[in-house]
């Protein structure tokens, strides 16, 4: 009976839906998984800066919500599959600098999602006509001075 | 063709590397936690405590590196600064920095440097070796400040060690601590407990024990910080003017016959009204950055000019591109040196004018006193800057007025001593 059903061209298709759902499933909740600050968290080069976020007054937005793109799924996707991959090369090799900065298109990505929420306080203001960068000034609002609080710990 | 071993040396090739990365991120991680050896009481030998602090240790090793810093000025090269300064020479006339005024080296060499430099004699007092050895712990808790006013050279054979782990930390414990009593006591003078201090404080503390602004108690030869009215060059100045303890003068120059002070480098002084100071940043913040190794973090040893790590130190809260940083420090030495050299030359040329001015007939002696009260003062106000190792990076602002007073004052003095001799020199 089974191998009846496999032979027909019906039954391959069927198959093809099934595994095309369990990958899409699996890429689904692997992407969801990935969005989430327990995950950029489980990076040891990411400890201080998830320390001082856990403290800070933005504890309530996922690290993703400032940091990808604010645009299409699909831009989003390449992005973290991008960056996902560089920071992966380096947590593997443990060579990330001493002091992990932004990068400028980074940097870009989260003034234009501070702008979400906070665009009706700057929008009459010199600061909308384009350019200005809202971390520039307000660096420390998330991530503090990128310090452990009492340094490293000696037990 | 089978391609069937390709593709299964492809899977398995791909299979490793996931468990390759997944080991070394998530199972393997590098450990956040320093596990703490305690090391005996009395255990001075920096090779002893590396073995358990190996990071630590090996940057600490650093220090023996004598490099030019990354702006030209200070470094580790041990080169007279007189070479670059030539009034160095001048104005320290009759007196012993006018032999031998080097740049210093890294702490490993401190006992070394302090056995060969021709600035120590015979004469020299114990309290010369307060700063330069670990040894100084085991020497004040036998003999108390008794040491200050013994032959140095009595004590030579007692420093084992130059400044090493045991001067800032508490071996049981790896804590921060200060073991040099002038800063102690000098820190109880303004009010400050140094055994309450907190872990940042104590970041800063433990260079500011010996950074600092210091003279020789007449008799005894005590070591004692000028801090009672503040830190600030004047303020000292005016503490040194109350003659304490009947300490009128580190020398008399010999031309101006003016009652000299010598400056011995505030840093921590400087640095503590400065914006960094100001803002809670403390020295080990710039001087010992965090680092990494293999993604562990540790603090590195190699106490030296943060613009040898911009990435690690600067950048650590600034946003800026180092060649950026390095531009914004090199402007503020470059302006802090033309000023200081400047004031250099006038002091040295107000010497020179007192000393004419002494040896005109019927000069007028209550001028030409006023006159060498000036020059000492302007020689204060440049030497406070001058013998300060960050050229006025640590302070930039109060620096410049600092040299802007030094070159007034000098100038003053010339202008007085003329009026007291009746001619323009």
């Amino acid at each position: 009976m089974i191998r009846k059903i496999l032979k027909g061209s019906a039954g391959v298709t069927a198959i093809g839906i099934v595994i095309g759902l369990v990958i899409a499933g699996i890429s689904a909740g692997s992407y969801h998984l990935a969005g989430t600050p327990q995950f950029c968290a489980s990076c040891h080069s990411m400890e201080t800066v998830h320390g001082a976020w856990l403290q800070s007054e933005h504890k309530q937005f996922a690290c993703i919500e400032c940091h990808l793109p604010d645009s299409n799924l699909a831009s989003q996707v390449t992005y973290k599959a991008a960056v996902g991959m560089r920071d992966l090369y380096y947590e593997t090799l443990r060579s990330y600098p001493d002091a992990i900065k932004l990068t400028d298109g980074g940097r870009k990505i989260v003034s234009e999602n501070c702008l979400r929420c906070h665009f009706s306080t700057v929008e009459k203001t010199n600061m909308a006509s384009g350019g200005a960068s809202c971390i520039q000034c307000h660096r420390k609002l998330v991530h503090g001075q990128g310090l452990a609080k009492g340094g490293i710990r000696v037990e | 063709m089978n391609k069937k071993p390709l593709i299964i040396i492809g899977l398995v090739v791909f299979i490793l590397a996931i468990a390759f990365i997944a080991v070394r991120v998530f199972v393997f991680s590098p450990p956040s936690i320093v596990k703490l050896t305690p090391i005996p009481d009395g255990e001075y030998d920096p090779a002893v405590w590396g073995k358990y602090y190996p990071l630590e240790y090996r940057s600490y090793l650093k220090n023996r590196e004598m490099a030019p810093s990354p702006t030209g000025f200070g470094g580790s090269v041990k080169v007279q600064k007189s070479i670059a300064e030539p009034s160095i020479l001048e104005n320290f006339k009759g007196m012993a920095f006018s032999k031998d005024y080097s740049e210093d080296r890294g702490h490993p060499y401190a006992v070394q440097d302090l056995m060969e430099t021709k600035r120590v004699s015979p004469k020299s007092v114990g309290s010369c070796m307060t700063c330069k050895t670990a040894n100084l712990i085991d020497i004040y808790r036998e003999k108390g400040w008794g040491y200050a006013n013994m032959p140095l050279f009595d004590l030579f054979p007692l420093l084992k060690h130059p400044i090493t782990c045991a001067n800032c930390h508490e071996p049981s414990t790896m804590a921060l601590r200060v073991i040099n009593p002038a800063f102690i006591e000098a820190m109880a003078g303004r009010g400050i407990d140094v055994k309450k201090a907190s872990r940042e404080e104590m970041r800063s503390y433990v260079c500011g024990q010996c950074h600092v602004e210091y003279y020789f108690q007449p008799e005894t030869s005590k070591v004692i910080f000028p801090w009672q009215k503040g830190v600030k060059p004047g303020e000292m100045y005016a503490y040194y003017a109350g003659q304490p303890f009947g300490f009128a003068q580190d020398w008399i120059h010999p031309d101006s016959q003016a009652k000299m002070l010598k400056a011995q480098h505030p840093d921590f002084e400087t640095w503590s009204g400065g914006v960094h100071g100001k803002a809670g940043v403390s020295c080990a913040d710039c001087h010992m950055p965090f680092m990494r190794n293999n993604g562990r973090k540790y603090s590195s040893h190699w106490v030296t000019s943060p613009l040898k790590n911009i990435g690690s130190s600067c950048r650590t809260c600034h946003d800026q591109s180092e060649p950026w940083l390095l531009e914004r420090v090199k402007t503020t030495q470059n302006n802090v040196w033309h000023l200081q050299k400047t004031a250099g030359q006038w002091v040295a040329r107000a010497h020179e004018v007192i000393g004419k001015a002494a040896s005109v007939p019927k000069t007028n002696l209550a001028e030409l006193e006023k006159a060498r009260e000036l020059v000492r003062k302007a020689q204060w106000f440049w030497d406070i800057v001058a013998a300060e190792n960050s050229m006025g990076f640590h302070n930039p602002d109060q620096v410049l007025n600092t040299l802007g007073q030094s070159i007034d004052l000098a100038h003053q003095a010339i202008e007085t001593a003329s009026r007291a001799a009746g001619t323009n020199f």
